[in-house]
């Protein structure tokens, strides 16, 4: 019925790769701005159901008091069992079930959508499970779902795979990391120099909450004319040294 | 031993200790390659100006968290304007940044000239400051970080009278509490002593019952002014500050009137500056940068004229407003295309004062 329900293990991000050809990256990134940066509150809101009741009957629930058949509940309840059953918290879906009922949205496409929940999810685990802190990444379920959101905006499971390797020392800073990289690949820069920076920051005793900084030290460059590339050259070798952006700032632009 | 020779040792132990720490502090740990950019540019500002420019700047980080920096630029414009017209300007900088207990110290020095001045022959003016950051802690990221600041400069002109020297003190705080926003407050303190040949001019001009000076005294300028800044980004890709400046001007310079009226008036003013930036930059291709002020300068005695040129009884009243904005775009990051326009008005209740004042810019630069 779906084509998750299909496939058996775990995806090797590697091969994972060769099947996602970015067609329109343009878009995509468009989509990945949109997710990573906007975060629309209705879409994949932190608000996790804490009813007595399990995922599925509390999927239900929701359903039949928005008038949904209980076929339909069903069908939507089983795509959570499934969900289950490959190890992915149900409580992780409950969001995207609450946005299709806001939107009243047919019962096939919240399968669809909750189908591309689910692929992303186990894509973005099995990213994961490439670097010794799985767990640590896994654990923290914003931090698994922002990988997910990242996939589903469009973002190549390859790049993602990069962003982690960045992050793998410290899981903690994976969000702080993941809005940095994004921003500066929106910005202008390629993928290759989006991840120095964001490892380079990663090595440093730089707290994440001052990440976002580092946006601003390229325009700062920009107006002294210096190459975005030569500031990149400049940030690694200056950052592990650096404990704060002002430091760093002091540094490395005149 | 007695205790002036043990405090002698004590004295030379710790110069050496200082020796060796700024010695230390001065090694090159990484030299950035130099940049150079060229540039050209036409302008428009009542007349039409061709003008070259250049930028250089180096810069090494040191051990121990220090930085050591030189920065040049030269620009020379040239018109048609009566029969032709050349200016010149060259500005060399260097600057040192290091760690000290409980802080940082930045040293900087800089020589600003214009070889030909139209009005003034060789200009010459060199600046110094130094400015210490007070860190709590052994982080440079704590929120709120007090410093103290010093800065002077001698002014030189090889045709004009009006050579001075400067001396400014400054003491504030700055409160980051997170990196989108920033505020900073800074009260300062400025003497500003104009020369001998100053007062000397003035006295030959002017009667001597009429001037402050009589040869006797030079002028002097004293400032005092507190600043309020708050700072911060505007999403991910642009940032703006806006600051606010109030103070005033004592001084012991008298402004002139008349043959006829034999009369003075003090030059003391109280001003108040409101600025603010923004600047954005979408993507590496794009840059905008955007400023508005309005500075307001009024003055205790001295008197605004009428439009028949006499005095009237209100205080003069200076108000200059006025924005500035910059686009560029570039291809590559090396070729820059730019435009920019500036609009100025003064406002004020002596017509003579009144005006406006527009420029348009337009250039290329390549950064090599």
């Amino acid at each position: 019925m779906h084509q998750i329900y299909h496939q058996g293990g775990r995806i090797s991000p590697i091969m994972h790769v060769e099947g996602y050809k970015k067609v329109l990256p343009i878009l995509s990134f468009s989509f990945l701005i949109f997710f990573v940066l906007l975060r629309p509150p209705c879409l994949w809101a932190e608000q996790v159901d804490t009813s007595s009741f399990g995922p599925t009957q509390t999927v239900k629930g929701i359903l039949i008091d928005n008038g949904y058949t209980e076929k339909e509940s069903s069908v939507i309840a089983e795509i959570l069992d499934y969900a289950g059953s490959v190890g992915i918290p149900g409580e992780l879906l409950i969001p995207r079930v609450r946005e299709g009922v806001a939107k009243r949205v047919s019962v096939p496409r919240l399968e669809r959508a909750l189908s591309n929940d689910i692929e992303n999810l186990r894509t973005a685990r099995s990213l994961f499970e490439q670097f010794s802190k799985a767990e640590e990444f896994i654990g923290e379920t914003a931090r698994w779902k922002r990988a997910a959101n990242m996939l589903a905006a469009g973002m190549d499971p390859q790049e993602l795979y990069t962003l982690v390797e960045a992050c793998s020392t410290k899981p903690d800073d994976f969000r702080s990391a993941s809005v940095l990289y994004v921003s500066l690949f929106e910005w202008g820069l390629t993928e290759d120099s989006a991840k120095r920076v964001v490892e380079s920051l990663v090595l440093s005793e730089i707290h994440k909450s001052e990440y976002e900084g580092v946006i601003e030290l390229f325009r700062v460059a920009r107006r002294q004319r210096l190459r975005p590339e030569e500031l990149v050259g400049r940030i690694v070798s200056a950052a592990p040294h650096s404990r704060s952006i002002d430091e760093l700032s002091n540094k490395i632009l005149r | 031993m007695g205790p002036d020779t043990k405090t002698k040792i004590y004295v030379k132990k710790s110069l050496l200790l200082i020796l060796v720490a700024l010695f230390y502090a001065a090694v090159p740990v990484f030299a950035f390659p130099p940049t150079f950019i060229l540039g050209s540019s036409l302008e428009y500002n009542n007349q039409f100006w061709y003008g070259i420019y250049g930028v250089g700047s180096w810069r090494s980080t040191l051990a121990e968290g220090g930085y050591a920096a030189l920065s040049g630029n030269f620009s020379a414009k040239y018109s048609q304007y009566e029969g032709g017209l050349l200016r010149d300007s060259e500005y060399l900088q260097g600057s040192l940044g290091f760690p000290v207990p409980a802080g940082t110290l930045l040293i900087e020095s800089g020589l600003s000239s214009s070889l030909d001045d139209e009005d003034y022959g060789t200009i010459l003016r060199p600046v110094w400051s130094a400015q210490y950051n007070l860190w709590k802690g052994p982080h440079y990221n704590t929120p709120v970080h007090p410093y103290l600041r010093y800065s002077g400069y001698y002014l030189y002109q090889e045709a004009g009278v009006q050579d001075r020297s400067a001396h400014e003190i400054g003491l504030g705080t700055v409160y980051d509490p997170s990196i989108k926003r920033g505020y900073r407050f800074e009260v300062t303190g400025k003497a500003e002593m104009w020369s001998g040949e100053y007062t000397e001019n003035l006295s030959e001009i002017y009667p001597s019952e009429i001037t402050a000076f009589d040869g006797a005294a030079s002028r002097t300028d004293l400032f005092a002014s507190a600043d309020v800044e708050l700072n911060g980004l505007a999403g991910y890709f642009a940032d703006w500050s806006v600051v606010f400046s109030a103070g005033t001007r004592a001084s012991n310079d008298q402004q002139y009137l008349s043959d006829a009226l034999l009369e003075t008036e003090g030059t003391d003013t109280v001003f108040v500056l409101a600025e603010g930036d923004f600047s954005w930059s979408p993507t590496r291709q794009i840059g905008l940068t955007s400023s508005l002020y309005a500075d307001s300068q009024r003055y205790v005695e001295r008197r605004a004229s009428k439009e028949d040129g006499s005095l009237g009884p209100d205080p003069l009243l200076l108000v200059d407003m006025g924005g500035r904005v910059e686009f560029d775009w570039t291809p590559n990051n090396k070729l820059y295309v730019i435009a920019s326009m500036n609009v100025g008005k003064t406002v004020s209740n002596d017509p003579a004062y009144e005006g406006w004042n527009i420029g348009l810019s337009a250039g290329v630069e390549y950064a090599f």
